[in-house]
């Protein structure tokens, strides 16, 4: 039956549209126009790249100058400052310590930003080869491993954070592989599901049948053509993963102090409460801005990438 | 049906076991060594040797996991080194207060997000549907324990209608010091609720079914409800479900905030003071609170879709 | 006096592309106890024209423009949601086109038929569950189904539960919106067959809307050709059948197998439906038709007498004269 509907395809398609999964760039294309007129999607994805660049920005000042702004704003006290409020000259006011708030929101953007996105790119490489191996092959390789899936996402992903940065420790990396780990099962599921539902088209079949081996198949046939889900599951999940960085420094158990975190300010926050609101607000907005950011880009790009979805 | 639920319930044993080993060996990565902190620094190494042999700290993995298994099936956690006492009870006197905040949080979520999402659905790019879904987006991107603080700022330091932390006495001061975690907490899920039931309720507004009810004479209302609504509602359950295990997550954050004497404050009391079984235990807790919720929804399907009631029944699972 | 009188009906949708002219200028009379057939392919704005009826037009893109639907004395489209809420079901009841999707798969049957019967004779609960078994009986399914849900019955059953919830109320006017384009062929004379025992047993009037000219010559007594959102033919379907005098009836005619007749090959018509956005000015059927000259495509022509009551849309018969 299978066969009949790959020579009725090749009917009406050119043969090497088939072979190479006709989507390729009409897709991404198609997919930028409408995403490009989605103005929230827009503002989001503008708002994330200026994120990045501040982030980038003051890795690069950082190497200039041999972090002499760092730890002369960001990290030195200055205890005649102490929780004072917002000023001209410290726009956003000071910290516990007397540092300046927006100073510090701006040298934290690395952490939230950068580990984000590692450990969802990480969370993706893992979770997409075992789902990929799962979809693929089926039988008893995709039973194995979607059950072990199941006992991790049983396991709520901030309960799993804080029990492996507790057993391993605080530090940027244990921080990264604790927001990474909870989210490979949820990748993992939805690259599965989108390998099954392409594994199975006429342009994979006709590769297998010029004696394409099963690697290339994936990377070149499959992988290309479910990108689309998985684009969108990660942008969304690089969102949930900024938040729970900041949920675990809140409580003290994420990035290091005197490193300033964003979620690590509003841990003060909530001690200095009763004589200094503005500690609470601004970090908690930078957070949520950047958070929004990534989530109407997740949708913006749900929206662009499978228009049917769209009402 | 009964002989579904049966099943799922011995399949749940595979699952927990597994979820415990997960847990076990995550918290078995620590380098913290309970014998040293039982005894503290002042111990000699060979007294501290000799705690590992009376401990069986030094056996095989699989051999301790069994041994936890073993002691975990007659209600024993352990010894929390820090209150030395047994950590099931520890955990079992504060599991009601975390399950009253969970429990409000995600009752809070539903009888406010599904109706947020049926009229955003119904009055589509109306005024209300553009704001609550404005609003439900900021919800979603907020960090909860931001909006604890927040709450706190407004309603206990300023206005003072309720106290920023712990929990009251007596009826009414359990619910009063219960409101500002239980909207923290559920924020996040009543958010989630509110945009999942808009776009399922705007999948289910232009099915048929709902004309032929129309084509009845049936009233809007009813329309809305019996023929929209309970369509509806399997993502929303889905959703909600999946949800819970944030709200777990997050109830360590709340608790927190606001000091709520739940198994998430024990939780983070208990890894600063590298209390490693305390740790386990509420870990194990948590997860096995979701892990019963999780079966909870998948059979709650059943009353809502009568075609996955059939699945069941023929001893199926839902196809997914 | 009609039964049910469609005047001047103009209806628009608003879409992304542009105004989508539905349905233009339709008048249509439907007599007590009759059964109209309304003919036409997809995209003639067959279904527009039975929602219309029904005021069940999707509110934010169907506009009706202009026009009169006359039910008893009322103007159906100055009713008010609660008037129609009376009517529908009780006084005029529909058949959807797809059995598959037009029973909730969450209620029972029963529930489903007993809904409209609450609705109108506002009985106990137990009454109407009755009147549901009942109506399966008369459909042709056992009363003991009645609890059972929509995915333990096939597409044929399907729909004869459909048409059970149409006449639970004993409805004065039954609009039929292709019943049994999506059933199997040896399913759709027996649905069909019943449809019309029904009607007869229950003196009903009814509106039977499909793409099948035999359905029509077995079912109905007039027939109105639609294409475009126009009437192009309508009359008695003994006329029509005799004497096709607009060119597009005769393509849907030659277009389908004929067992008796010694014809070669079908004859399809060719193009396809104007785009609804940009209908042309003239004969909406000039793009198609092999007999458009210029004044057609200029022109818009009105509906001519042929015989009788049977008109058609079309210059060719200004003079009284015939289509050969």
């Amino acid at each position: 039956m299978s066969e009949k509907k790959t020579s009725a395809a090749m009917c009406e398609k050119p043969v090497d549209a088939i072979v190479t999964g006709v989507q390729s760039r009409g897709l991404w294309a198609d997919a930028w126009r409408r995403f490009r007129k989605d103005r929230l999607a827009t503002v989001g994805l503008v708002v994330i790249l200026f994120l990045v660049a501040v982030a980038i920005a003051t890795l690069i000042i950082d190497w200039a100058t041999h972090n002499a702004i760092y730890d002369q704003y960001v990290i030195k006290q200055n205890l005649s400052m102490k929780l004072a409020g917002p000023s001209l000259e410290h726009i956003f006011g000071c910290d516990e310590y007397g540092r300046d708030i927006l100073f510090r929101l701006i040298w934290g953007t690395r952490y939230s930003l950068f580990i984000g996105i590692v450990s969802i790119l990480f969370a993706l490489i893992c979770g997409g080869v075992l789902g990929a191996v799962a979809g693929f092959y089926s039988g008893w390789i995709d039973n194995l491993i979607m059950r072990v899936m199941d006992i991790f996402l049983s396991i709520p992903s901030m309960v799993m954070a804080i029990a492996i940065v507790s057993a391993l420790g605080t530090g940027t990396f244990n921080l990264l592989l604790s927001i990474s780990v909870p989210q490979i099962p949820r990748l993992a599921r939805i690259v599965r599901a989108s390998v099954m539902s392409v594994k199975d088209r006429e342009f994979v079949e006709a590769a297998r049948a010029v004696g394409a081996g099963d690697a290339l198949i994936i990377f070149k046939y499959v992988i290309p053509n479910c990108l689309a889900p998985i684009i969108v599951q990660a942008s969304l999940n690089v969102g949930t993963a900024i938040l729970n960085i900041a949920g675990l420094s809140f409580l003290g158990i994420g990035v290091e102090a005197p490193a300033p975190e964003w979620g690590s300010i509003l841990n003060a926050a909530r001690t200095y409460m009763r004589d200094a609101w503005h500690i609470s607000i601004i970090p908690g907005l930078v957070i949520m801005l950047t958070v929004l950011s990534l989530n109407l880009v997740g949708d913006g790009l749900r929206d662009a990438l499978d228009p049917k979805l769209k009402n | 049906m009964w002989r579904y639920i049966l099943k799922r319930l011995v399949m749940l044993i595979p699952v927990m076991l597994g979820t415990i080993l997960v847990v076990y060996f995550i918290m078995d990565l620590s380098d913290v060594d309970p014998a040293r902190v039982i005894l503290g620094d002042a111990a000699t190494e060979e007294t501290v040797a000799q705690l590992h042999e009376e401990l069986g700290l030094d056996d095989p993995f699989l051999v301790r996991y069994g041994r936890y298994i073993w002691d975990l099936l007659h209600g024993d956690m352990g010894q929390s080194y820090t209150y030395h006492t047994a950590v099931s009870d520890q955990i079992m006197q504060r599991l009601p207060n975390t399950f009253l905040l969970a429990g409000t949080g995600i009752l809070l979520s539903v009888i406010i997000g599904i109706p947020i999402g049926v009229l955003a659905a119904k009055k589509q790019y109306s005024l209300f549907d553009n704001v609550s879904m404005v609003l439900c987006l900021f919800g979603a991107a907020s960090p909860a324990f931001w909006i604890g603080l927040v709450l706190v700022l407004v309603f206990s330091l300023h206005l003072g209608i309720f106290p920023a932390s712990g929990m009251g006495r007596g009826f009414f001061g359990v619910l009063r010091s219960l409101v500002l975690p239980a909207i923290t907490l559920s924020l996040h899920s009543t958010a989630m609720a509110a945009r999942t039931t808009r776009s399922s309720m705007l999948e289910t507004i232009r099915q048929d079914y709902v004309d032929t009810a129309r084509a009845k004479g049936v009233s809007e209302s009813t329309i809305t409800v019996r023929h929209m609504l309970r369509n509806a509602l399997i993502p929303v359950i889905t959703a909600v479900g999946l949800n819970f295990g944030v709200l777990l997550g997050g109830s360590v954050l709340t608790e927190t905030v606001f000091a709520w004497p739940g198994i998430g404050r024990y939780v983070i009391e208990a890894i600063k003071l590298k209390d490693i079984p305390s740790v386990l235990g509420c870990v194990v807790t948590l997860s096995v609170m979701f892990t019963v919720v999780n079966l909870l929804v998948d059979l709650l399907y059943a009353f809502v879709d009568p075609r996955i009631k059939a699945q069941y029944k023929q001893g199926r699972g839902r196809a997914k | 006096m009609a039964f049910l009188e469609i005047k001047d009906l103009q209806v628009d949708y608003a879409t992304d592309e542009g105004v989508v002219h539905a349905l233009n200028h339709v008048d249509l009379e439907l007599h007590q106890g009759e059964t109209l057939g309304l003919v036409g392919e997809t995209g003639a704005s067959k279904t527009t024209m039975a929602k219309c009826i029904m005021r069940l037009l999707p509110q934010r893109t169907g506009r009706i423009h202009s026009g009169k639907i006359i039910y008893q004395d009322q103007d159906l489209l100055q009713a008010s949601d609660q008037e129609m809420r009376k009517i529908r079901g009780a006084h005029i009841a529909m058949i959807f086109q797809d059995p598959m999707t037009s029973l909730n798969p969450v209620l029972t049957v029963g529930e489903q038929i007993a809904e409209a019967v609450e609705n109108h004779r506002h009985c106990s609960k137990a009454e109407a569950m009755r009147r549901a078994e009942e109506m399966l009986e008369l459909v042709g399914i056992p009363a003991q189904r009645v609890g059972e849900y929509p995915h333990q019955f096939s597409g044929g059953m399907k729909q004869r539960v459909v048409i059970a919830i149409a006449l639970a109320c004993d409805p004065k006017l039954l609009i039929a919106d292709e019943p049994t384009t999506a059933l199997d062929v040896t399913i759709q004379a027996q649905v069909l067959e019943m449809m019309q025992a029904l009607k007869e047993k229950l003196n009903t009037s009814m509106l039977l809307i499909t793409h099948d000219l035999g359905v029509v010559a077995q079912n109905c007594d007039h027939v109105a050709v639609i294409y475009a959102g126009e009437i192009v033919e309508y009359g008695t379907v003994r006329d029509v059948f005799k004497r096709m005098s607009h060119p597009y009836t005769r393509g849907l005619f030659t277009s389908i197998p004929q067992v008796n007749a010694d014809v070669k090959r079908l004859i399809p018509i060719p193009g396809m439906m104007p785009d609804p956005t940009q209908l042309p000015a003239g004969c909406k059927f000039c793009t198609r038709c092999q007999f458009a000259d210029d004044r057609c495509r200029r022109e818009h022509p009105g509906l001519y007498p042929v015989e009788g009551i049977h008109t058609a849309r079309c210059f060719r018969l200004e003079k009284g004269g015939s289509l050969t």
